[in-house]
Parts: C-alpha cells; sequence; structure tokens
C-alpha cells in the first residue's frame, strides 16, 4: 500500500472528538434523561415502568395483611342469590346497610356513587291511587282507612331513596364515593360549590389529578353519610395504576379520595399528619403492593342472608373498616396493577388506605427526583474519572459494572426502605455510552499508534528488517512465513 | 321638563325577615339563610315555608329531613324525634307523608345542632332552564293560578310560567346554553328544549305578556330556536334579540345582533341586527326599520358620592323617551331597576347605598327600543 501525504489528514476529519469530551457527552445522555424523568413528574419514567413493575412486584416485599380491613363484595354469588342485576335497587342496598349497622364496624367506605335518585314510576303510581282513595271518601269507613294505612305503609317502604338514606345514617360513619369529572369521566351530572362539604387544606393547584368538577351521590344520601371521596384512579399511558391518587384538585379546591377521607374519619387526631402524608408526591405517591387475595371478603349475599346475631359475621365485621364494591365478573373496573391484572378497584382503594395510615408510601418526585438527578450525574461523574485512570478497557469495563452494581443497589435500597424512587435507567445508559464510548476512543488511539508504527517502517524500511530477522527464529515455521509473507511484499 | 315614570319599584329582598332567612334549592340541598334549630317556632314557620316551596315545585319527589345532633343526643335517640317531628311538621302543611322521610345521621364534631333538608328530583324531566338571576317579584308555576315566589338557582320545567311583577326581572340559564332576560310585567311559558347530535337543538318559548331580550347560543345546522307571542314568531337565525308581547296584540321585535325571522299571518320578514319590525293583530310584519343608535351618557362616570347623582345623557334624534336602567351589577342581573323619562337626564329616585352600574336605551314613538349606551356606575357613601 502506498503512502500518500493525504491520507493522515482524511483520517484526522474522521477522528472522534477527545475521549474526554465524548465522555462527557455520554454523561450527558443520561443526565438529561434522569432530568426529564424528574421533570415528568418523577420515576418510573416511561422507559423503565415495566422494570419498575418486575421490581415491586417481585422484589419489594409485600404489603403484610391487615386485621381490620375487610371486603364486603357484590360477586356473582350475591347477584345469583339475590335474583338482581346490577345495579342491585335501592331497597336492597338500604337492607345492606342495614345489615351492616347492626355489625357495628368503626367505618365503611362505599366505592359506589348513587349519582342518580332510583326509579319512582312505581311509587308514583301507588301515590295516585291512594290519593283516589281518599278523594273517594273510601277512607272514611274502616275497611278504606286500613287500606289507605297499608298501601302507605308499602308505598314508604319501597321508597328506596329513603330508606337508603335511612340505612346510611343508622351506621357509624359512612363514606360515599364521588367522582372528579376528568375528561375520562364526564357522563355525570356535576355538582355544586361546597356540595361535597369542607375541601381539603391542601394547595389544590399542585396537585397531580385536576379536574374540572366533581359528582357525588344525591343529596339526601350525601347528607345522610359522614363524607364522600373521589373514586378516581391515576392510569399511566401503558394502562397500569401505579400511584393513588389522595386529593384531587377541583377549581382550586382539594377534595380527598375514599381512602383520605376513611382515614380522616377513622383518625380524626390525625388529621394533620394524614394530610401531610397524602399530599406526598403532589398529592398522588406511588402504592406500595399487597400479595393478591390480601384482603378478608365477605360476600354481600351472607351479610343479607346471615343471622345478624351470628358469630362469624361479628367476627368479621365488628370494629373493622370495611369496604364495599362489586367484585362480581365483568363489572368491576379491570384495574391492573404492576404485576397484578383485574383488581377491583375498591381492593385499591383499601391498599391505599393501609399505605397511608402506616406511612408505606413512595415517593417519586421533589426532593427525590432531584436525588435522582444528583445520584445519576455523582455515578457518571464517578465513572468519568475511573476511565481517566483507568490503563485498559478491561479494567473500565470493571468499573462500569461495578458502579452500574452499586447503583441499582442503592436504588433498591432507597425504594424498599425509606420509600424513595430513583430513576435507575438514567444511569445504566449513560455508563453504557460512556464505555462504549471510551472503548472507541481506546481503539482509534490503537489504530493511531500503529498508523504511527506502519509510517516508522516505512520511513526506515532497513531497521525493521533487521529487527524483523533479530526477532525471526532460525526454523520458522510455515504459518510465520505466511504471517510475515505480506508485509514483505508491501515493502 | 322631566317626565318621570317609575317602572320599576326597588326590588330589596327582605331575606333576613324571610322565614328561614332566605332558601335556596342547590344540587338537591336546600341551603338556609340561617342555620335551622333542630325545633321551636321559627323552625316550625321555615318548615311550612320549605312545604309551600316544595309544594310549588312538582319535579320533587322526596324530601329528607335529617337532624344533626350531638352523639350523646344522637345516640339517645333525640335525633331522630328531631327529625320525624320536623317531618311532621312537612306533612301537616301539605307534603304527601309517602315523599318525606327522616335520619339523624352522626354531626361533625363542633358544629352546632341543627336541621338539613334534601331533597330528590324526578330524574325523567330534566330541567329546561335555571333561574340564573331574579329581582322583584319573580314567580313559577304549573298554570297562572299556582305561582308561587321562585328563587335563584331554581329549576324549570316544561310547560312551566314564569312571570315577573312590576319593576322585576329575571334572568334565565336555558339548558342549550342561550340566557333569556325577562324584563317586568313579563309572563312566559317554558317549551320543550330538545337538544340533539352536532349542537342541534330545538327551543320553544311563548311570550305571553312583557317583553324577553334573548342571548342566543350558537346552535348546529337545523336548528330551531323560536320565541312566539300571540300573534307571531320570532325565529333566531343570530344570536341576540328582544322580543315583546303588547297588550293590544302587537308583536314587536328589536333584532341587536345576527338576523332574526318575523313571521305573521302567513309573511315572514327577516330582520337583521340593528332593525326591529312589528306585526299588529291580523296584520303580516311590517318591513324593518333601523333601530335609534346607543345613547351617548354624560355622567356620572364613576366616582364616589353622598347622595344620589342624577344621571344626564345626550339628546338622541328619533327618542320620544328614553329608559334608564339601574343594577346592582354590570350584567345588570341583580337588582335592576327601570326608570322611563322623555328628558335626557334622570334625578334617580330612592335611597341607595354602595356601587350602582347605569344604562341608557332610547324609545322610538312606537315603541321600539334602541342599543343600549356604556354602562357607567356612581357609588353612593352618605
Amino acid at each position: 500500500m502506498d503512502s500518500s501525504p493525504a491520507e493522515p489528514h482524511r483520517r484526522d476529519g474522521l477522528r472522534l472528538p477527545s475521549p474526554a469530551v465524548a465522555r462527557g457527552l455520554g454523561a450527558c445522555v443520561g443526565v438529561a434523561l434522569a432530568v426529564v424523568t424528574a421533570a415528568t413528574g418523577g420515576a418510573p419514567g416511561f422507559l423503565e415502568r415495566s422494570l419498575y413493575d418486575q421490581a415491586v412486584s417481585r422484589l419489594l416485599p409485600a404489603v403484610p395483611p391487615s386485621a381490620d380491613l375487610v371486603l364486603v363484595e357484590v360477586d356473582d354469588r350475591a347477584l345469583a342469590t339475590l335474583g338482581e342485576r346490577w345495579p342491585l335497587s335501592r331497597t336492597t342496598w338500604a337492607r345492606a346497610f342495614q345489615a351492616l349497622a347492626a355489625q357495628r364496624p368503626a367505618a365503611v367506605a362505599v366505592d359506589v356513587v348513587f349519582d342518580q335518585p332510583g326509579p319512582r314510576d312505581a311509587l308514583e303510581l301507588g301515590e295516585d291511587i291512594l290519593e283516589a282513595l281518599r278523594r273517594s271518601g273510601l277512607t272514611e269507613q274502616p275497611a278504606g282507612e286500613a287500606l289507605a294505612a297499608e298501601l302507605e305503609a308499602r308505598l314508604r317502604a319501597r321508597d328506596g331513596d329513603a330508606r337508603l338514606a335511612e340505612a346510611i345514617s343508622e351506621g357509624h360513619g359512612v363514606v360515599l364515593g364521588a367522582a372528579a369529572l376528568t375528561d375520562d369521566v364526564p357522563v355525570m351530572a356535576p355538582l355544586e360549590d361546597g356540595a361535597l362539604g369542607t375541601p381539603l387544606a391542601l394547595p389544590a393547584r399542585a396537585l397531580r389529578l385536576q379536574a374540572q368538577e366533581v359528582a357525588g351521590s344525591i343529596a339526601p344520601l350525601r347528607m345522610a353519610a359522614r363524607g364522600s371521596g373521589t373514586l378516581n384512579m391515576l392510569v399511566d399511558g401503558d394502562g397500569v395504576i401505579r400511584r393513588y391518587p389522595y386529593a384531587v384538585g377541583v377549581s382550586g379546591q382539594a377534595w380527598p379520595s375514599l381512602a383520605l377521607a376513611t382515614a380522616l374519619q377513622l383518625m380524626p387526631e390525625r388529621a394533620e399528619p394524614l394530610r401531610e402524608r397524602a399530599a406526598v408526591d403532589h398529592g398522588a405517591p406511588l402504592m406500595r403492593l399487597p400479595a393478591p387475595n390480601w384482603l378478608p371478603r365477605v360476600s354481600l349475599a351472607d351479610l343479607l342472608h346471615a343471622d345478624p346475631r351470628s358469630v362469624g359475621l361479628d367476627l368479621a365485621l365488628r370494629g373493622k373498616t370495611v369496604f364495599v364494591g362489586v367484585t362480581a365478573t365483568g363489572l368491576h373496573g379491570q384495574s391492573t396493577l404492576p404485576g397484578q391484572v383485574a383488581v377491583p378497584g375498591v381492593e385499591i382503594h383499601a391498599f391505599a388506605l393501609d399505605n397511608l395510615r402506616s406511612g408505606r408510601l413512595m415517593r417519586s418526585s421533589g426532593r427525590v427526583a432531584l436525588l435522582g438527578v444528583l445520584e445519576t450525574a455523582a455515578v457518571l461523574a464517578a465513572f468519568a474519572w475511573c476511565c481517566r485512570r483507568a490503563r485498559t478497557s478491561g479494567a473500565v469495563l470493571r468499573w462500569a459494572v461495578t458502579l452500574a452494581v452499586l447503583h441499582t443497589a442503592l436504588v433498591a435500597w432507597l425504594a424498599s426502605d425509606p420509600g424513595w424512587v430513583l430513576p435507575l435507567l438514567p444511569s445504566w445508559v449513560g455508563l453504557t455510552l460512556m464505555l462504549v464510548v471510551d472503548a472507541a476512543s481506546r481503539a482509534q488511539e490503537m489504530g493511531r499508534q500503529r498508523g504511527a508504527l506502519r509510517r516508522l517502517f516505512i520511513r526506515y524500511p532497513q531497521a525493521s528488517i533487521v529487527d524483523a530477522n533479530q526477532n525471526t527464529p532460525a526454523q520458522p515455521s510455515t504459518s510465520d512465513k505466511a504471517t510475515s509473507t505480506p508485509r514483505g511484499t508491501n515493502q | 321638563m322631566m317626565a318621570v315614570v317609575l317602572a320599576g319599584a326597588p326590588a330589596f329582598a327582605a331575606q333576613a325577615q324571610a322565614p328561614c332567612g332566605g332558601l335556596r334549592f342547590e344540587s338537591g340541598r336546600m341551603v338556609f339563610g340561617r342555620p335551622l334549630a333542630p325545633q321551636g317556632a321559627e323552625t316550625d314557620a321555615c318548615l311550612a315555608h320549605v312545604a309551600q316551596a316544595v309544594l310549588a315545585r312538582p319535579a320533587i319527589r322526596s324530601v329528607t329531613v335529617a337532624a344533626k345532633l350531638p352523639d350523646a343526643d344522637r345516640l339517645d335517640g333525640r335525633g331522630l324525634a328531631a327529625a320525624k317531628r320536623a317531618a311532621d311538621v312537612l306533612v301537616a302543611a301539605g307534603v304527601p307523608r309517602t315523599r318525606v322521610s327522616a335520619v339523624a345521621p352522626s354531626s361533625v364534631e363542633g358544629e352546632p345542632a341543627q336541621l338539613q333538608l334534601a331533597y330528590v328530583e324526578r330524574p325523567a324531566q330534566p330541567a329546561v332552564a335555571r333561574l340564573r338571576a331574579a329581582s322583584g317579584a319573580v314567580e313559577a308555576g304549573a298554570t297562572e293560578a299556582q305561582l308561587l315566589a321562585r328563587t335563584v338557582g331554581d329549576s324549570l320545567y316544561p310547560g312551566e310560567l314564569l312571570r315577573t311583577g312590576a319593576g322585576a326581572q329575571a334572568e334565565l340559564a336555558l339548558a342549550d346554553g342561550s340566557t333569556v332576560r325577562v324584563v317586568e310585567n313579563s309572563l312566559v311559558k317554558l317549551g320543550a328544549i330538545e337538544l340533539m347530535a352536532n349542537l342541534q337543538r330545538k327551543v320553544q318559548l311563548d311570550l305571553l305578556r312583557g317583553s324577553v331580550e334573548t342571548n342566543a347560543a350558537p346552535g348546529g345546522a337545523g336548528s330551531i330556536f323560536e320565541v312566539r307571542t300571540r300573534g307571531a314568531v320570532a325565529g333566531v337565525r343570530g344570536t341576540r334579540f328582544r322580543v315583546a308581547a303588547q297588550d293590544d296584540g302587537t308583536s314587536r321585535l328589536e333584532t341587536l345582533e345576527g338576523k332574526v325571522a318575523l313571521s305573521a299571518e302567513q309573511a315572514e320578514v327577516e330582520v337583521s341586527g340593528g332593525h326591529g319590525s312589528r306585526a299588529k293583530p291580523g296584520s303580516p310584519p311590517e318591513p324593518p326599520r333601523p333601530l335609534l343608535s346607543a345613547p351617548t351618557l354624560v355622567g356620572p362616570r364613576g366616582g364616589a358620592f353622598a347622595t344620589v347623582p342624577k344621571v344626564s345623557w345626550r339628546t338622541l334624534e328619533g327618542a320620544a323617551t328614553y329608559r334608564v336602567e339601574v343594577a346592582r351589577t354590570a350584567d345588570f342581573a341583580a337588582e335592576v331597576q327601570t326608570y322611563a323619562t322623555a328628558s335626557a337626564e334622570l334625578a334617580i329616585p330612592g335611597p341607595r347605598q354602595g356601587k350602582w352600574f347605569w344604562r341608557v336605551m332610547a324609545v322610538d314613538g312606537d315603541g321600539f327600543v334602541g342599543f343600549p349606551s356604556k354602562i357607567y356606575a356612581f357609588d353612593v357613601q352618605p
């Protein structure tokens, strides 16, 4: 191969930036990813969601079972036993709440919004008949009076909304469901300001979940209940629910979720710490997950048909916090948690209440997000320093693996112990890019040195031949000849 | 010579003297002007008033009375007893017993003992309008004999009549987003309001007496918005217009923006913005005529005064009289009072205090009301 003066210049044009600059660029990519993750609400970023799901569902210890939470479920058996379709009639709900009140639970959280009055056509017909009976004068006779009294009593018994309000007021503290009307929940009639009671003393504008308006159960039920809480979930773009919104901002006011409203009712003396916890991560911290079937269940059919003095019911419900919701096939929301599919929404509210009162909340925004950026920067800076000191690519690789393992261990420990979720991938990406860049720089350096040697041989061919002869054994092997021949030919 | 005709008596709502300190119906709750004690003469008077208000609203299907007492009293059974007693007062005042229920829920710690009332409306009959603002005597009911006083926030249903008394005004927010301002001495029947796909809507109002000013919301293709009088129909093709039904049977239309078709006696004229037309009984609509322009106000243009200042404006050619409106809010929705005068100034009668907004409209010899002037304000600080 002929050497030409232009060749070194062409190689200079293809040369990469200096190794330090290239490694810096790789580190910048990693830090930029961490910054983007922090700016978009904190870890897990959209690239590491599946990794996060695997970690929290398989590696983090599950939430231990709670002895005082129980689910009263409208399951397939309850529907079959009652002979009703969903939604259940108000009179059935009234019976259910009466039966619950008889067991004296500590609180009842209802994962249902009774946003419309029950049907009244039959009642109105009955009222018209009663009115006609009275106008006819038949009620002046004993038989007519008895008939009117019976009709009135039966009409009263069948007024489901009124009976449900009575049953709810009998309970110690019933918290009804409500709905923040976000873009995906536009079908309910919004309530006017103040209809849900007193808003929370939280910075509403800073909350992660924002809505235009809020809807709730009909006024008599709201009046009879202890309070209302929103049932909304925060669903990520991939359809998985990782965060629970303890509060929702509606036109500058903050309203509690079902879990927070129930917790405030159960522990009024701890209202301030509960509100502070609920405000973590802009009001929607990441959830610690329980094992499947974590919540003890009682079928509504058993509640309605068992003897109220049943010891089993008493053990299951007395003094407990009861969550009421539907779990029948096809009726409950197909909520997907990390590692669990088709979880009934009512169970998620129960998890959230347990997380809130025990303080097992995971946070990833604010200071934690800043810590994630700094930690990523520190890992990549440390690797950049190691790269400068390492003499071989193998040493650089060992440093990269060591730092990646340390970073992963730190992220795992922070997530499992204090519950701080730091981004994992940005450091990995930064380390990988820096490693590749460093390897490329070292390869280029090797190539440059090889070229310099080659040019040296061109300039001093005799010296190279002498050197070659001195290094050549007396009886060279065929393979050695073959190896050296091209060099001689080229020369 | 200044001729002043007092067309509207000041509408000071005596809220504090009302049986409940004021009563509003909001999202299924009855909101009282003051907390309602569990029992007592005032409570009974308020409950009787509530019963009348409930009977005046046929859409209300049931009422729930809640007695919120401290837990010690509630668990003693006194809460439910108080609620049942209040329910009995409602029944005695005419509310069917089958529609009244009583509950005694737990109360919030620290809150005083009180009665709360909630109601359920018939779901199958959606409200077609809501009373957004009212000043003076505003009544509604199924027939003219059943009219009862209504307050801001009340829902109105198809077929209901709305009447404004002397000096009264009401502003209705229709279900399609339109607003209708019913001026004093008017009677309007709410017809059907249907909302269909693609913003298509059908709105019918019957103006039996008086005058309405309508700001029609934009509707999709094929939409119908009609204001009917005895002799004519004003069909909206624009956005803002007034319709008046005079006592002699004449229907008068004034279009402020857009286009409105006035039909009578199988004839129709299209009245564009800035024009008016009328249809006398048995006659087709007259050709459109230009409306008088907005008067130029002289003053006061603001500032504080120890007494009510005299308001004045420049004379407008063609104006026979001027209509002066004074209101508490700049949108002329609250406490609106209307005066008529033939001169270009007016000493606004009555003692008053605080900030007031005023504007003037010129009225020609045939009663056509022109464009409203700019809105100025004055502040009375005795």
